[in-house]
């Protein structure tokens, strides 16, 4: 019994949890991370949360910035200015720079998936200059992570991704999009960056980024041509190397424009970034899963590809009467 | 009934355990490497190659009930029998030095981050030691109350991840070659075999209903089956091939997803506790059997027992915390195992069809 219960005490001392812990105070809670790439260097952009008693009204952030030749070193320099241990486990949002992802978006990615302490689901975001005045101004990451929120879900002019996706976009086919902002006098939403082969391809302006989300199905409400859609769903299928766009959207006016515009500029779109051989909507994917014995059969598949374009209109009920004259 | 026998619930959930090592000694993830998403077809197949295994070993099992698979050995090979002896507790001690070693490392990475191994390896092997020392009773015992938890947390994975299930991501289907197929399925099925020993060491006759021992093996068998292939198929429909590939373990990232109303969130700590389940089992037969096979090897008396024991805690201890054995070696011990499954019933079958030519009858 005495050894049992010797035994027993051996084991408590062990799982206290008091080996290496950390106190909550200690933690420097990190909501936004930027990370930029100058002169062969690392800059590591941190925005931390601060203490209860040290916030202002103004401010809750802290910033800090430090450099190294790799992400790692560039972290370890931020505790020379910080006392407290990174903790990115609540990390909402990543801003990278463009110059970052030309030259070190693998090295980013590697880290990422490394170090166990991050989540998949933050947002990611491109910043094409400025990173050092977005992280300056008290702009927090809830409010850039509610900018492009409020603008994917009222006027489709950009798009929400998470680190996840982004992952899962560059695995399949070393393409992905992300999200861009400007800052001038405040934060501006700036398209969408198009990523190829690792590097930056292009950019999607506003009018672009709304085409590309009625392709993707992620237009919940926006104005095409000064007209307002208020619903819409689009379906994609594939057979072999059609593709079929099927949208069917809930419109205020002009029904014939709207369906014979939004064909043109789709067809426009699709047509000039299959010319240019980006798959923009991972087609050749979408075929791969779909009609893999096709796949496997041809080669150079997205310039094959023909596309079906076709669109339904319904416009929208109100209560009021058809015609109104004002005398 | 008696109490101190083992119920077919009980040895149903602690072979249930020990074939849902899988999932974590070797991990979807190398399924999917080697056949993407038709490695659901793999479990599948393994299924089945696995209940033909069964099926082979269902002789050795029932060959003089109340012996265990070590006296089988004694009474079957009485010449070389120490070979074997021998052979076994090398393979077991390299098996256990690999799941113990992943286990803590496992530990170490998602749990507890800034702990050293060592300090993760100490309480781990003294548990495992104290439970490995009961009788085979309180193991089988303790599965039963182990398999409810793991329902649970089962069940609170699947309620969690189930609005993230994208079925797209499955496809395509049916597009590797039988070879990748059959090859993919040898990963399934080489990781099960030493669980077809462990369960050799519990004799049929401590069973209580020994007419339902072969059902109770079956379900096991099947229903972990179905848990591997719940585990692949929502790994792959909610990451895909490409993110499932490059995790050691995918369902720790897909544990990190689930969320319930925004207020029970980052559950993943609490969930990873279905992979220490899933490799405890195999850790606790394992340290029951290599103690079994030392006194076997070196017949010590009751008293000189425990220091015998403490040593060999001593010696896994260093071991696992030097030494790192890769994932071939580990499957390469299985392929031992079967070995010598084959062999012990290939002799089951010499005894029985020509009893005059073997003197073994007369030991019995």
């Amino acid at each position: 019994m005495k050894k049992k219960l010797l035994l027993l005490l051996f084991i408590l001392t062990l799982t206290t949890s008091c080996h290496s812990y950390t106190e909550l105070s200690d933690l420097g809670i990190t909501s936004m991370l930027g990370l930029d790439y100058q002169d062969n260097q690392f800059i590591i952009y941190a925005n931390i949360i601060s203490n209860q008693q040290e916030q202002t009204p103004k401010k809750q952030y802290k910033t800090y910035q430090a450099t190294g030749k790799t992400i790692e070193e560039a972290f370890k320099n931020i505790y020379i200015q910080n006392s407290k241990k990174v903790y990115l486990s609540h990390m909402d949002l990543l801003v990278i720079t463009n110059n970052l992802i030309d030259n070190q978006l693998k090295a980013l990615i590697d880290n990422f998936l490394t170090n166990n302490e991050y989540r998949n689901n933050f947002q990611m975001i491109t910043v094409k200059e400025d990173i050092e005045k977005l992280f300056t101004s008290e702009i927090s990451a809830e409010e850039i992570n509610k900018l492009i929120t409020i603008n994917e879900k009222e006027s489709a002019t950009t798009k929400s991704i998470d680190f996840e996706t982004f992952l899962k976009s560059i695995l399949i086919d070393h393409n992905a999009i992300l999200p861009t902002i400007k800052v001038e006098d405040t934060v501006k939403i700036e398209g969408i960056t198009l990523i190829k082969d690792q590097k930056i391809y292009d950019t999607l302006s506003t009018e672009e980024a709304i085409l590309f989300n009625f392709l993707t199905n992620k237009v919940e409400k926006t104005t095409f041509q000064d007209i307002t859609v208020y619903e819409n769903e689009t379906i994609i299928t594939t057979k072999k190397n059609q593709v079929n766009i099927e949208i069917t959207s809930t419109i205020d006016q002009q029904e014939e424009k709207y369906q014979t515009e939004l064909k043109k500029a789709l067809l426009k779109l699709l047509t000039h970034y299959q010319q240019e051989q980006y798959d923009l909507l991972k087609l050749e994917y979408k075929i791969y899963q779909n009609d893999y014995r096709y796949y496997q059969k041809n080669n150079n598949i997205l310039s094959k590809l023909k596309f079906n374009i076709d669109i339904h209109t319904t416009i929208k009920e109100n209560y009021l009467e058809k015609e109104i004259t004002y005398e | 009934m008696n109490k101190l026998k083992i119920t077919n619930f009980e040895l149903t959930t602690l072979s249930f355990f020990l074939f849902n090592s899988f999932l974590f000694t070797t991990g979807i993830h190398l399924l999917v490497k080697q056949n993407n998403t038709d490695s659901i077809f793999s479990i599948l197949m393994g299924i089945v190659v696995l209940i033909l295994l069964f099926h082979l070993c269902k002789a050795i099992y029932h060959f003089h009930q109340k012996q265990d698979i070590l006296n089988k050995i004694e009474l079957l090979f009485p010449k070389t029998k120490q070979l074997f002896y021998i052979t076994i507790f090398i393979f077991l001690f390299t098996t256990l030095i690999y799941i113990i070693r992943r286990i803590s490392t496992y530990i170490n990475y998602y749990i507890l981050k800034d702990t050293e191994l060592i300090v993760i390896i100490i309480p781990l092997l003294l548990t495992c030691f104290y439970i490995g020392k009961k009788k085979l009773p309180s193991i089988t015992k303790l599965s039963e109350i182990c398999f409810y938890l793991y329902f649970f947390l089962l069940l609170v994975v699947f309620l969690g991840i189930f609005p993230y299930l994208n079925l797209e991501n499955i496809k395509p289907l049916l597009t590797s070659s039988l070879q990748d197929n059959i090859r993919s399925s040898f990963f399934y099925f080489s990781s099960l075999i030493l669980p077809f020993f462990l369960i050799g060491m519990i004799p049929k006759a401590e069973i209580q209903e020994k007419k339902k021992y072969n059902r109770s093996l079956l379900r096991s068998i099947q229903y972990s089956g179905l848990i591997c292939f719940f585990h692949l198929f929502t790994t792959l429909s909610i990451l895909g091939v490409h993110l499932t590939k490059i995790y050691l373990y995918p369902e720790m990232i897909i544990y990190k997803k689930i969320s319930f109303l925004n207020v029970l969130e980052r559950l993943e700590t609490i969930l990873s506790f279905i992979q220490i389940l899933n490799s405890l089992f195999l850790i606790l037969l394992c340290i029951y059997c290599l103690n079994y096979v030392l006194k076997k090897i070196i017949p010590i008396s009751q008293k000189k027992e425990n220091i015998s024991y403490s040593l060999l805690l001593v010696l896994l201890t260093i071991s696992v915390a030097l030494l790192t054995i890769p994932h071939y070696l580990f499957l390469i011990g299985n392929g031992i195992f079967f070995l010598l499954l084959l062999i012990i019933r290939l002799r089951i079958y010499v005894v029985q069809r020509y009893p005059t030519l073997s003197k073994s009858e007369t030991i019995c």
